[in-house]
């Protein structure tokens, strides 16, 4: 009885399976509170371009920023290698990138509203590779997504002068 | 301009879908694929090796000189003496084809795990630890016979043929991480087969000679009988597919049945090894 093989078998195995399980489990659960989170925010103006409201001023600025760094689970690795030999779409990773961008710009909007600011405009989102082994796909591979924006503190305009 | 407070949607940048199935389909396909590459490169090696001259081989593969233990004991001396005498006897019956490897020797290798080698370059080592287990001629005579048709059958050039094209299709699968390394060992897996296959050929050739020699089958799987069986149904089972040997009593019963199927006399009395 070869023992060694079965535990070379057994082992990718139970760990593809226990990552899935444990990755949506985990993915379910911050979809969920991202959900509560964006819809308690929603009416915070967080827009892309310089924002100027009418009937209010601005009275002053700040740079806020929100920022994820995330991994992949060796299941999502797996489907992620298997695309590497036959193309199209890395359905695994989608979601992943997702909940990041989102948590990203929640947490710039977290940002913004600790320091008292009512609105963020030119808001960008960036994302870079910040670790990645030499090439051979095994080592842990990692991207930051970085929001940010110019937060804005307004007032309402003082009554024009009669 | 009015500002829209508005959600992100769920359904657009990451759509939800199961990603098992996804992986499966790509994964059976993949399989699929080096299943075919190293099924086709297998059935090639194997036609080819024919035509590779023996001469070759020794060229190819390291020399195994230093592992041969020179007999210290009177034991080991007559141990010595047997196995030469039996490798000499049962070799006069190799058949026409294919052909006879010349240089066939034999020595003992120190080890006190019943065991038997055949080296490429006709070196067969026996370890002291079998010689001390067998009690028959005939028993001797079936795992030399075992070991001569590994020579018949140039299985280490075809487990060599094998092994590069493992090494290639693992080297291929590189890039892909996790599902290359799950692929590479699935073909290794598969190896096994070829290489349970192997042994099972060179049963039937051992088996030949030693008929040819005592004129019956009995008292050849002997050694079978003495070798610990797997205990429990999982541990036959995961041997039955895992092994590089077929299961012990799955080959005296395959032996039994090639020897009704070529009418070989089963009965007949064994000569002691004194």
């Amino acid at each position: 009885m070869d023992t060694p093989t079965l535990i070379q078998l057994l082992v990718p195995v139970a760990l593809l399976v226990s990552a899935y399980f444990i990755g949506s489990a985990i993915e379910k659960k911050h979809y969920r509170a991202l959900r509560t989170r964006e819809h308690a925010s929603r009416r915070f103006i967080t827009v892309t371009f310089p924002y100027e409201p009418r009937d209010e001023e601005i009275v002053a600025s700040t740079l806020v920023t929100g920022s994820v760094v995330i991994s992949v689970d060796y299941f999502k690795r797996f489907l992620a290698g298997l695309r590497m030999l036959f193309g199209g779409r890395i359905k695994s990773y989608e979601p992943l990138l997702d909940r990041a961008r989102r948590e990203a710009i929640m947490r710039m909007k977290e940002d913004a509203r600790a320091g008292g600011y009512h609105a963020i405009s030119n808001v960008r989102l960036e994302t870079s590779r910040i670790a990645s082994s030499s090439g051979n796909n095994k080592g842990t591979a990692a991207v930051e997504i970085l929001a940010f924006g110019t937060g804005l503190k307004l007032a309402r305009r003082a009554p024009a002068a009669p | 301009m009015r500002f829209e407070p508005r959600l992100p949607r769920d359904d657009v940048n990451a759509p939800p879908r199961s990603p098992v199935k996804d992986g499966l389909v790509m994964l059976l396909g993949l399989a699929a694929i080096v299943g075919v590459i190293f099924g086709a490169m297998t059935l090639l090696i194997d036609r080819l090796v024919p035509y590779v001259p023996r001469s070759w081989e020794s060229r190819i593969f390291p020399d195994f000189e230093e592992l041969v233990h020179r007999p210290g004991t009177e034991d080991e001396r007559a141990y010595k003496r047997h196995l030469e005498d039996l490798i000499a006897r049962i070799s006069e019956h190799w058949p026409e084809r294919p052909e006879r490897p010349d240089g066939l020797r034999v020595g003992l290798l120190d080890d006190e795990l019943p065991n038997a080698l055949a080296f490429p370059g006709g070196q067969i080592l026996v370890t002291t630890g079998l010689m001390k287990e067998v009690e028959s001629e005939n028993e001797l005579a079936f795992i030399l016979g075992h070991e001569l048709g590994h020579y018949a059958g140039r299985d280490h050039l075809r487990s060599l043929g094998r092994g590069l094209t493992l090494a290639l299709i693992m080297a291929a699968m590189g890039k892909s991480g996790a599902a290359g390394d799950l692929i590479g060992l699935s073909s290794q897996i598969t190896g096994r087969a070829f290489s349970r296959e192997q042994e099972s050929q060179a049963d039937a050739f051992g088996l030949s000679l030693v008929v040819a020699e005592f004129g019956h089958v009995s008292g050849a799987t002997d050694f079978f009988e003495k070798l610990p069986a797997p205990e429990s149904k999982l541990g036959r089972t995961l041997s039955t597919y895992l092994a590089t040997h077929p299961v012990s009593d799955e080959r005296v019963e395959a032996m039994e049945r090639l020897a009704i199927e070529k009418d070989w006399p089963v009965e007949g009395s064994t000569n002691p090894l004194e």
